[in-house]
Formats: structure tokens, sequence, C-alpha cells
């Protein structure tokens, strides 16, 4: 549950988070009367919880995983420094974002379109519900078995599969945000004779766009790891695969390494889309709150 | 211009001798509810003319019907000449909802500038113009905030300087004082009659407050009954130019006021 809580926390604290900032903030000030500024404080407190996390890791590896050539912390960095000294575990790296992102932008391209035709109308928004809601939990790898006859282990198999499993927040989401647009703001729209350009670009589209971002979010995060789980599966270059052959031969060193670098990614996108999201919604009230204050 | 002196007041039908607006038959149902019927009046060329009414009884449907933001189920508006059914260039809107009718990521000036940007005007122009009407309601120093920055009174002020910055012949207000203070609001009202005053522009004002309805018009309009229907099309005959203390300490603004309270309240 660790790795789960220290993403919104490592990028500050999130729009929608407030509850996390306004439980640290009572608590700083309970245990020393506002000497220390609350940023240093969170820092430090970061730091304390990863160094508990590398002991208690470290003392696991030398106790019970000993057995199984668990690696400690030193040795794991060690084995990073020298894998991150190699081209293949960068190139292998690029390989692995590179389906994602191309993954994300045919769910996107297919998606968005699709969304919008389903929220244009109410009817069909409502009869495509179901649909939807069985399209968004059908577990894509179930459908690993067939692709794999359709494509081989190829790169087309990870886009596919990021595809199938990535469409579905874009699709729900753009749909939803076509139902969200301010009748009101179209009102305006309409009594002031805005341009269709106009129409487009300053009120339909940034009304949209807060759900829409939500479904981008999802869908990034989906097709990490389905490129990243494509690979591991399926066998086509990229860090899934470079972890499934080190597991193969049983080298847990670079095994971990690699695990940890693909949850590294994890959080790297997180990051960008916490920096996005304010940099293009600065002026939605869930970003807002915290950034003008 | 005294537009209350070229009225004739003595029309049945509510008629001015030079209409810019003419609604005929006009009648709404939402549904099986029906909320508007038979109404027949004119607005006169550079008219001020208020519409009251009780809460709920069809005001801003009438002022929707009348734009052309809604098709009225009976009856026609004609507006200019031309029959609508669409809201009309030349015609400019202040609405009840003014926090939801401001877009929150354009700053104060964005959201004033956007209709002239559509409108095709020059960019010097245009900021010039939206820069002005922002000045005349007060708001010269918060032209790059936000909506949201701004407090209730303040949004429903860059709504009015959109509106007056459109440079209409016809401005159409909701309620457009509701949400400020009384100082602010005389402030606004007083406005309201210099720019009709300068720019000759028509207005059609929708309000809850009988001394602002009075104060301001030439003709109030009362609506009443259900379905309502024009109660009264009064004729307010105070001097111009009006004067917040002593128009309002006429004994002819107090005879007025009460008549229109109990049009009200005799529903
Ligand atoms: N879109 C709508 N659909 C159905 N009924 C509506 C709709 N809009 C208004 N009504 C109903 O029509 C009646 C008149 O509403 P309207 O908003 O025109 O009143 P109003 O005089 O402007 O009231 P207020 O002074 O509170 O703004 C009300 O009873 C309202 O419930
Ligand atoms: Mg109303």
């Amino acid at each position: 549950m660790t790795g789960a809580k220290t993403g919104p926390d490592v990028t500050g604290t999130g729009p929608g988070r407030a509850g996390t900032g306004a439980r640290t903030a009572p608590a700083a000030a309970g245990t020393e009367p506002g000497a220390v500024p609350t940023g240093v404080r969170r820092l430090v407190n970061r730091l304390l919880a990863i160094l508990v996390a590398l002991v208690v890791w470290h003392l696991f590896a030398l106790g019970p995983g000993a057995s199984s050539d668990f690696p400690t912390p030193p040795e794991s960095f060690r084995t990073a420094v020298d894998l991150a000294g190699t081209g293949a575990y960068w190139s292998n790296i690029a390989t692995s974002v590179e389906t994602a992102l191309l993954g994300l932008g045919l769910a996107v391209l297919v998606g968005v379109p699709v969304g919008l035709l389903i929220g244009a109308d109410e009817r069909v928004r409502r009869s495509t519900q179901l649909l939807l809601d069985f399209g968004r939990t059908v577990p894509a790898i179930a459908l690993l078995p067939l692709l794999l006859l359709l494509f081989g282990a190829t790169r087309d198999l990870g886009l596919v599969l990021i595809l199938v499993s990535a469409v579905w927040p874009v699709v729900i989401q753009t749909s939803y945000a076509v139902g969200e647009i301010s009748p009101q703001l179209r009102r305006v729209g309409r009594a002031y004779h805005l341009t269709r350009w106009h129409l487009l670009r300053h009120l339909i589209a940034p009304s949209m766009f807060p759900f829409v971002f939500v479904g981008l979010r999802i869908a990034a995060t989906l097709s990490l790891l389905m490129a990243i789980s494509s690979e591991f599966l399926g066998g086509s270059d990229g860090l899934g695969y470079v972890l499934l052959q080190a597991m193969q031969i049983n080298d847990t060193g670079r095994a971990f390494v690699y695990s940890f670098t693909a949850a590294f990614l994890g959080l790297l996108l997180n990051l960008v889309f916490v920096l996005l999201q304010r940099r293009v919604l600065w002026w939605h009230p869930s970003v807002r709150k915290g950034g003008t204050a | 211009m005294k537009t209350q002196t070229t009225l004739d007041k003595g029309q049945p039908d509510g008629g001015a001798s030079d209409p810019i607006m003419r609604i005929r038959g006009l009648g709404h149902s939402y549904g099986e509810r029906r909320v508007l019927e038979g109404l027949d009046f004119e607005v006169g060329r550079g008219e001020l003319m208020c519409v009251v009414g009780p809460s709920g009884v069809g005001k801003t449907t009438l002022l929707e019907c009348l734009t052309g933001l809604r098709r009225p189920g009976e009856g026609e508006v004609v507006f200019d000449g031309q029959r609508i059914d669409a809201p009309p260039r030349g015609l400019a809107i202040v609405f009840q909802d003014y926090s939801r009718s401001l877009m929150p990521w354009l700053s104060v000036l964005g959201n004033v500038v956007l209709p002239l940007r559509s409108a095709g005007l020059a960019k010097a122009e245009r900021e010039r113009t939206a820069l002005e009407a922002l000045a005349e309601v007060g708001l010269s120093d918060f032209t790059g905030h936000y909506p949201w920055q701004l407090s209730g009174g303040m949004q429903q002020r860059v709504a009015i300087a959109r509106a007056l910055a459109y440079r209409p012949a016809v401005v159409v207000m909701d309620e457009p004082f509701a949400s400020v203070d009384a100082q602010t609001r005389a402030d606004l009202e007083d406005l309201l009659l210099r720019v009709r005053e300068h720019l000759g522009i028509t207005v059609l004002l929708v309000t809850h407050d009988i001394d602002e309805a009075v104060y301001l018009s030439d003709r109030v309009l009362a609506l009443g009954g259900k379905p309502a229907g024009i109660r009264e099309l009064l004729t307010v005959d105070l001097p111009a130019p009006r004067e917040q203390v002593s128009t309002k300490a006429l004994p002819r603004f107090a005879e007025l006021r009460s008549q229109v309270y109990r049009l009200i309240r005799d529903v």
C-alpha cells in the first residue's frame, strides 16, 4: 500500500488530495510550534520513511530472504549502476516507453472520437453504458493467447493489448465530458454569437478537458502496465522481456532492478500528469484551491 | 432623449410609437405546465422597461423567449422588424445565473473580449472597448483576474461589462443587481441610466426590487397569474434625469411604488 501512497506525495499535494495536506499540517504544527517550514519537514519525513523501508529490506535480505538469493539494497544499487552503464538497459526502457506512448496515442485517436459520438446523444450514451462497463471490466490480459496467435511476439501485440485496455477510460470519460458542457455556457455562446472555432476552442474543449484528462491519466497508466506486461508475457523486446529473462536465469539482482525501473516509470508518469494538470487545468476547482491560496 | 414622453401611454395593447421589439400572442408551456399566456406588448426604441413579478411567475422564461434563446410555444417576437427564433445580433444578455455564465478559464478581460473577437473586431479596438466597459463597472483593476477570484457581485459586473462592450441595441438583464451590496447596486443602477443615455440602448430588466423598477423604468411590466399574463404595463411618469435621493423622495415615486406593490401582491 505504501507504493500507492508515495505517488501523490512525491509530487507534492496532488489535486483532490486536500486530505493528505490537511493531515500533515496539524501533525506538523503539533510537534513543534512552527520552527521548521512544513516543506522541509515533509521532505525529512519522506526520507525517513524511505530509510526505514531500506533497513527492513536489508534485514529481510540477510535473514529469511538469504536462501532465495534476495539481494540487499547495496547489492541492488551496485547492479543498478552496472546496468545503467549499458546501452541495452536504456534502449529497453526506451522501447517500453515508446510502445506505451504509441499505444496511448492509438487509444486516444480511437477513444476520443468514439466518446464524442456516444456522448453527443443521451440515448446512445444510455444504451452503450452496459457495453462500455463490460469492455472496461474485461481484463485485456485474457485476450493475450488469442492476440499472440494473431500477432506473435511483436510490438503490434503490445499496441493492440494497450488499445483494448486503455481505450475504455478514454471513451467513457470523453462521452461523459460531452454531457458536462454547461448548458448555461452554451447559451452564452449562442447569445453572443461566438464563432464555431471560438465555441470549440474557448467553450467546448475547456469544458470537456477536465473529464477527458482523467481518462487520459488512467489510460496512460494502463498503457505502461500493458506495454511491460505484453513484453513479459509475449516476449517482444523491452523492459518486460529483460525482466522475464533475468527471472528465468534466477538473476534476482537484475530482476529487482528491472522491477524497480518499471515502478519508477510509473511514478514518473504520475508526476508528468500532475504537472500537466496544473499547467492546463489551473482554473479548475480541483487545482486552483491549492494553487492560488 | 426623453423617452417617456415619446411613448404613447394611451395604447391599450401596450404599444410604443417606435418599437424595437414587438411581442404578439406570446405563450409558453413546459410540458403540461402552462407558464405564460397571451402576452402582447412592445418595447420602444431607447426605452427602459422593468419586468416585475413574484418568484417563479415566468420572468426568466419570458426573457428567454424574447431573446430567441427559447422558442415560445405560441406567438411571435419581432426584433427590429425581423421575426426571430434565435438570439439576434444587436442583443446582449446578462444572465440571472451569472456565476455560471462566465468562463473560468478566461480572465475577466478575456471573457469580455471573446464576443468581440467572434464579431471580428480588430485587436486594438476590441481591447479598448472591453477595457472601457470594465472601467464603467469599476473593474479596471481586475482585468487580469479570473472570475473565480472575484466576489459574486464583481462577477456580475463582469457579465454586465461583457454585455455593454458588445455595443448592443438592446440589453436584456435578468436580475442583474441581485447579489451586490446596496451602494454598488445604486451605482450600477445609475451606470445603467447613464449608459442608456449615452448609447441610446434599449434596456429590458427583470427585478424583484420594486423601488428599483420604479426608479429605473420608463414603464414597468407587471407579470402575474397562473399562467402568467400582463397584470399591467405601467408608465412611470417621473421626471428625468433620475437621481437616487431626490427621485425616490418624490410623492409620485411613493405612489407608483405602492401601485406596483399592489399589482404584484394581489396575484
Ligand atoms: N427548463 C424548465 N423546465 C421546466 N419548468 C421550468 C423550466 N424553467 C422554468 N420552469 C418553471 O416555470 C416557472 C417559471 O420559471 P421562471 O424561471 O421563468 O420564473 P422566474 O419568474 O424567473 O422566477 P425567479 O424570480 O425565481 O427567477 C417556474 O414554475 C419553473 O419551475
Ligand atoms: Mg428568473
